[in-house]
Order: structure tokens, then C-alpha cells, then sequence
């Protein structure tokens, strides 16, 4: 189970069918998410899937954005993962958080680690929308 | 674009038998061999693929678009084992429920560790996601017997 500090993320339909996925922000800002990695998240060589990897980065860069701004609509321009481990079943976490804001942009830092490891590092930009 | 016959029809094929288990959790997906050289490959948005806005989630475009570059690197790498070192996803437009995603990857360079491989991702005529990725090749070595 994951720790107390972590509840289930509501994330839509895709979330649920990846997930579940378990969500603390911190109050610097730092977002944390939490996934254990079963059978179905695996690749051929037993190790979790470049797009399940793909796939948390974006939501944990989505959380960290949506922790900081609340209700507002987003959308994700651009994100760049670099695949630095591979990872097996077991607890991964994702962390991202703001590296800065514009009015109407949102630059963002990630990481996602097994057992303390790095497995992956990313950079997204995401826009807020309705903003000037 | 209606349901798995319309796919079919435009010639496509379901891919089955995937060594991947997660990719039986997010497909089904479809490829086509172009006459042309090359190969498409294809899915269509269904109600689970979507987040909160119900549009594609970013992460089911990326899981789709690693599956497509990936089959690219292999068929490159003459189906060597390969890894992604990095993905870079550019999102232009969302994707809706029932919109089939296509994409026709491309090598860009090859050098003997390192292949280069784009694919711009498109909902009918309109470009959704472009890539860029970078995969390593790797050499199976031998496993050395101790005397």
C-alpha cells in the first residue's frame, strides 16, 4: 500500500486503466505520484513500458501544474523524457514540479525513480488556457 | 470513422500477439505496409484512452506513438533489440473519441549505436503529435564460458 501521505488520483478514464495512481503535493510545490507496476505495464523484456514511463511523466507533470493553478483547463505542448534505467513490478514514483511560470505558460521538471534510481528525467511546457 | 470494419477497410490489419502486455491493455492496434516502402500504423480513440477533458490522455498519444517509433527502430535494426534513450512529443491539436490516429514513421539517420526516428501523428489531414526519438541498438554479446 502506499503511504498515508498518498491518495488515489481521479484522473479519468486512461488513468484508470493504467493506474491507479496515488498523488501528494508537498507544500513546496513538489507533486508526487506514486504507481505500482504489476504484469500488464511490462514490456517484452520484463521491464516496465516505454509508454507506461511516458505515461506517468505526463500525468505527474499535468499534477504538478494542476496543484499549483487549481481548476484551470491545460494543455500539454511539449514534453521530453529521456530513459536513463529500466525498472521491473514494484513501486515507482514520479515527482514534477514548476521551474517557472508565464502568464499563459507553464514550464515544468520531472523525474521518475525505482528504489531510489533514476529511471527517467523530463521537461514539459504546458499551457494554461483562457489565459492572456 | 466508425468501429474495427472502417479501420479494415482502409487496409489496415489488427496487430495481434504483441510480446508486450501492456500494449494488450491499451490496443488494439493496426499497421499497413505501404506500397511505397514503409509502414503505417494506426488507432482509433476509444472512451478509455481519455482524461478528464474526454480527449486522448497525453500519456495513451505517447504510450501509441513509443509502440509506432519503437516497430520503426526495430525494422531499422534488422529486429535487434533496441532501447529508447529519449522521446520528444510535440502535442499540436487534441484527439476525440472514434478519430483514428495515423502515423507513418521515419528513419532519419542510423550510425552503428544510435537511430534517429520521427513520426508525425495525424487525425484525418490534421496533425495532432509530432516525435522525435532516439533508440540504441544493442549488441547481444556472446556469453563468455569460464574454464
Amino acid at each position: 500500500m502506499p503511504p498515508p501521505s498518498h491518495t488515489l488520483l481521479t484522473g479519468g478514464p486512461f488513468s484508470s486503466l493504467t493506474g491507479p495512481y496515488y498523488a501528494h503535493c508537498a507544500e513546496d510545490g513538489r507533486y508526487s505520484l506514486l504507481i505500482r507496476i504489476e504484469n500488464m505495464h511490462l514490456n517484452r523484456g520484463r521491464s516496465v513500458h516505454g509508454g507506461m514511463l511516458l505515461a506517468i511523466s505526463d500525468n505527474a507533470h499535468i499534477g504538478a501544474v494542476k496543484s499549483a493553478t487549481g481548476g484551470v483547463m491545460l494543455s500539454t505542448l511539449s514534453l521530453q523524457c529521456d530513459f536513463i534505467g529500466l525498472a521491473g513490478q514494484g513501486w515507482l514514483e514520479a515527482t514534477a514540479w514548476i521551474s517557472r511560470k508565464t502568464s499563459a505558460l507553464i514550464f515544468t521538471s520531472g523525474e521518475i525513480r525505482a528504489r531510489g534510481e533514476l529511471i527517467m528525467t523530463s521537461s514539459g511546457i504546458i499551457k494554461l488556457l483562457g489565459a492572456k | 470513422m466508425t468501429g474495427q470494419n472502417a479501420i479494415l477497410a482502409l487496409g489496415y490489419q489488427v496487430i495481434t500477439g504483441s510480446p508486450d502486455p501492456f500494449e494488450h491493455i491499451i490496443g488494439p492496434f493496426y499497421e499497413r505496409r505501404e506500397s511505397g516502402g514503409g509502414v503505417s500504423y494506426a488507432f482509433q480513440v476509444r472512451q478509455e484512452h481519455t482524461n478528464m477533458a474526454g480527449i486522448a490522455h497525453g500519456g495513451m498519444l505517447m504510450s501509441f506513438a513509443d509502440m509506432v517509433v519503437a516497430q520503426a527502430a526495430f525494422a531499422a535494426n534488422g529486429g535487434d533489440h533496441i532501447v529508447t534513450l529519449s522521446m520528444n512529443v510535440s502535442f499540436l491539436a487534441p484527439a476525440r473519441i472514434g478519430d483514428l490516429v495515423e502515423c507513418r514513421p521515419g528513419l532519419i539517420r542510423q550510425t552503428a549505436e544510435i537511430l534517429f526516428i520521427d513520426g508525425d501523428f495525424r487525425a484525418g489531414e490534421e496533425v495532432i503529435l509530432t516525435v522525435k526519438s532516439l533508440w540504441k541498438t544493442i549488441r547481444m554479446r556472446p556469453k563468455t564460458v569460464k574454464n
